[in-house]
């Protein structure tokens, strides 16, 4: 049995003239947390994306579990799970209207359904808000129906684009802890975020991209090392290995 | 109330009215200067012609040009309030909820006053070419025809009259966000139930209004009867023309007091509308008496579950979405603005087939094509789930298309048996055309939703059309040619009837009529469907949003 749970391998996604991922290989292992970081506009939802079969790469391979994203969309898409940066919801309709269109779509059984909604909505504290109307959610609240959504079907791969955003501190620590337990039943996790304390708290290996391309890899401790600063924080590591380190400088000469 | 607050703000409301639904994207409408620009033009073009072309005209063209200007005259501060509230109300109703409440503004230091003020001057500028128009088109006439002692007044009452219809849609808008608020408040079901009704309403009260059959014989009556309707403030200023011309000069001072009256207390009313209402209250609307999660799916005809609650999230969409209420009211809009001005005409005399066969034809094409070339557009940023769900094209399409086959096939239905009834033709050529008609829905909804699905707009805003232009204009090219296409038999063998001894007796020509038809059906249908399905499997190959 493979160990690994997706495979990216030499992918190239372009936007007109703008180099969005430029040849980046990786990979999840069953049971992993892989947390990728990188600055706005590095290219990690767009490779998020690619993974989800939802966007084409111009070059490369993705696979899913041994399944071609490119060639079995629809399989691909069974096995994950995702929950984007800003929640795609339809507002118009209740929680559990669109928690049915997405139970439907990856045909689970409505008892199934029920159970699931029931225990992840009651962890999340949003049993009371079952039947209204999303358009009236919080930024929180909409991402705590992604995230049920994402979870319904019980996927082997979970792809999660800065998707603590917004939370409440109790729901983020629940699904930290959600994350940690669904990692040792043996689901792959990418987890991308810009709290580099979650992220060194969470993932068991972190990716770093900067325009469009892995510029590191590996433990939290292990990236200290490559950056040869043993003893400081993971955010000066992530600073230094991204090019970004002078910001006091940018504060300094700001005139307000 | 600062001036510089007030022109600033209104720049802004004006630029956004044009961009915000072109995702920011520049158009030559959204430069003030170019609006300049089209009111000189309207305004110099129809004056200048007027002016140059009626000192050369006959006696008799004269003579029945003098009562229509004095129409003209009168009429035109009704009309600009009417113009400039009817393009004001359906923008409105073409803005998403959740972009209609723009709250920024309410973080700014500006009063309310500022705020109406802004934003009458912008809408009033974003249509000034209708009182330019207005303008250049009646001051000629009124001048040339001895209607010029009230020049002065005509053009100050129309500038005050555009003002009140830019005053009235700012009041309208805090109302319909009051409106809203307590309707969803109270009942979600019910609330969605009564905006829909009100927004068909609206929109055919609207569209009656305007028609030409309609307008002229609501101009006479203001002529000739605008005396009895002096208690109604809209017609203040039209009644303030009527005594000049006729010289009553107390009654002319009166009126155009009140109209100065009027304006004072509408700006005022609309003012304090805005402060009370305007600030959005977070409104929470449920459409289930407990707060207990069930769930639902099933298979539905010939659905499968996953095009089964793709459909039914559509019936949600185009029911509970304010911007997409308006296309429920195509079909009712459509008959309406055919069907009334004919009749009230004096009917269509003896052979209606034609005009039945072309109202048929229209609502057939029109709604099948409207309401599945937008299915994939109106999802907004949400097409994301389409993406992310394990689905197949042809669930896709089944799901996008139930409704516009449901829908359009319950009204085509509803329309033919009422022109049956008014304009009978044989039952033998009415069997042909219902044919034809079935035939003509599942083809155009196809081609619909191939073009959708080829040329998206997923913006979401006001005016969000949901298809490119370039696919509005393929669709509805392929549309009204398979349509034509579909009706040819029929009217090949209606031409030969009329104008040949040709003929293979009624019931004969009604079998070849019908297996003609039904053949050009299937061969338009199959390709069609191709077409939709190619459209299909290339879109959901690559995110586009």
């Amino acid at each position: 049995m493979p160990s690994e749970a997706v495979v990216v391998d030499s992918v190239t996604k372009t936007f007109g003239p703008k180099v969005a991922v430029n040849n980046i290989s990786l990979h999840v292992e069953k049971g992993e947390i892989l947390g990728l970081l990188g600055p706005n506009g590095s290219g990690k939802s767009t490779t998020m994306r690619m993974i989800m079969g939802i966007m084409k790469p111009d070059s490369g391979r993705i696979s899913v579990c041994d399944i071609d994203v490119l060639r079995q969309p629809s399989d691909s898409k069974r096995l994950v799970g995702y929950v984007p940066e800003s929640p795609y919801l339809y507002e118009y309709l209740t929680a559990s209207e669109y928690l049915d269109f997405v139970g439907t779509a990856y045909g689970i059984k409505p008892d199934d359904r029920r159970q699931r909604v029931a225990d992840l909505f009651d962890a999340l504290q949003m049993s009371e808000h079952v039947n209204e109307v999303m358009s009236g959610f919080s930024q929180g609240m909409k991402q705590k129906v992604a995230f049920t959504a994402a979870l319904l079907h019980r996927p082997r791969v979970l792809v999660l684009d800065e998707s603590l955003n917004g939370l409440d501190p109790r729901s983020a620590r629940i699904i930290k802890d959600i994350l940690v337990r669904l990692s040792r039943e043996g689901v792959a996790i990418l987890f991308s975020t810009h709290v580099l304390e979650i992220a060194e708290a969470v993932c068991s290996r972190i990716v770093i991209m900067n325009e469009g391309m892995v510029v590191a890899e590996g433990t939290a401790q292990e990236l200290r090392s490559l950056a040869g600063m043993p003893g400081s924080s993971l955010e000066d590591t992530f600073l230094k290995l991204t090019g970004s380190e002078d910001t006091a400088k940018i504060v300094e000469a700001l005139n307000i | 109330m600062k001036r510089d607050t007030v022109v600033s703000l209104a720049i802004v409301l004006f630029k956004s009215y044009f961009r915000a639904s072109r995702a920011g994207r520049r158009s030559t409408f959204s430069n003030p200067n170019s609006i300049f620009a089209i009111d000189a033009v309207v305004f110099v073009v129809p004056f200048a012609l007027i002016w140059y072309f009626l000192p050369q005209a006959p006696q008799e063209i004269v003579t029945f040009l003098a009562p229509l200007t004095a129409e003209a005259v009168v009429g035109l501060p009704v009309i600009l309030i009417s113009g400039v509230i009817l393009a004001g109300v359906l923008f409105e109703l073409g803005t998403a909820s959740g972009l209609a409440s723009s709250e920024a503004v309410n973080w700014l230091p500006v009063t309310p006053r500022e705020y109406v003020v802004a934003s009458c001057l912008s809408l009033d500028f974003a249509y000034s070419p209708l009182l330019a128009f207005g303008l250049g088109a009646v001051l000629p006439l009124a001048a040339g025809l001895g209607f010029s002692s009230v020049i002065p007044s005509l053009v100050a009452l129309s500038f005050i009259a555009f003002f009140w219809g830019a005053v009235i849609v700012e009041a309208i808008r805090s109302l319909l966000n009051r409106i809203s608020m307590s309707v969803n408040r109270r009942s979600g079901r019910l609330g969605t139930i009564i905006r829909v009704v009100l927004v068909i309403a609206l929109l055919v009260v609207f569209q009656l209004a305007f028609q030409p059959t309609v307008l002229y014989i609501a101009l006479s009556d203001i002529v000739n009867g605008v005396s009895l309707a002096w208690f109604v403030p809209m017609v203040w200023p039209s009644v303030a023309l009527v005594a000049e011309l006729s010289s009553d000069l107390s009654k002319t001072a009166s009126f155009l007091a009140l109209t100065a009256l009027f304006t004072v207390v509408l700006f005022e009313v609309s003012s304090m509308l805005r402060s009370k209402y305007w600030s959005p209250v977070p409104v929470i609307t449920a459409f289930a008496s407990s707060p207990v999660y069930v769930p639902q799916g099933r298979s539905f005809l010939w659905l499968d579950p996953v095009s089964y609650a793709l459909a039914i999230k559509d019936l949600r969409s185009l029911t509970r979405r304010r911007e997409m209420s308006r296309f429920l009211a195509i079909p009712v809009l459509l008959v309406v603005v055919f069907l009334l001005p004919s009749l009230y005409g004096g009917g269509l005399g003896a052979d209606a087939t034609p005009f039945s066969l072309y109202l048929l034809g229209e609502v057939s094409t029109l709604l099948p094509i409207m309401l599945s070339s937008i299915s994939l557009g109106q999802e907004g940023r949400s097409v994301a789930n389409l993406y992310m769900l394990p689905m197949s094209p042809d669930e896709l399409i089944m799901g996008k298309l139930f409704l516009p086959w449901v829908f359009t096939g319950a009204a085509v239905a509803v329309v033919a048996s009422l022109m049956q009834l008014l304009f009978p033709m044989p039952m033998d050529q009415f069997a042909v055309v219902l044919v034809a008609l079935a035939f003509i829905v599942f083809i155009q909804a196809y081609v619909g939703l191939g073009t959708g699905a080829r040329h998206p707009d997923f913006t979401l805003g006001p005016r969000a059309r949901y298809v490119t232009g370039v696919g509005f204009l393929v669709a509805f090219a392929v549309g009204a040619l398979s349509t034509l296409v579909m009706f040819l038999p029929l009217m090949a063998s209606m031409f030969l009837s009329v104008f040949s001894s040709f003929g293979l007796g009624s019931t004969g020509t009604a079998i070849a009529d019908m297996v003609l038809t039904a053949s050009v059906g299937v061969v338009l249908l199959l390709a069609s469907r191709a077409y939709c399905r190619s459209g299909v499997e290339k879109f959901l190959s690559d995110m586009l949003a």
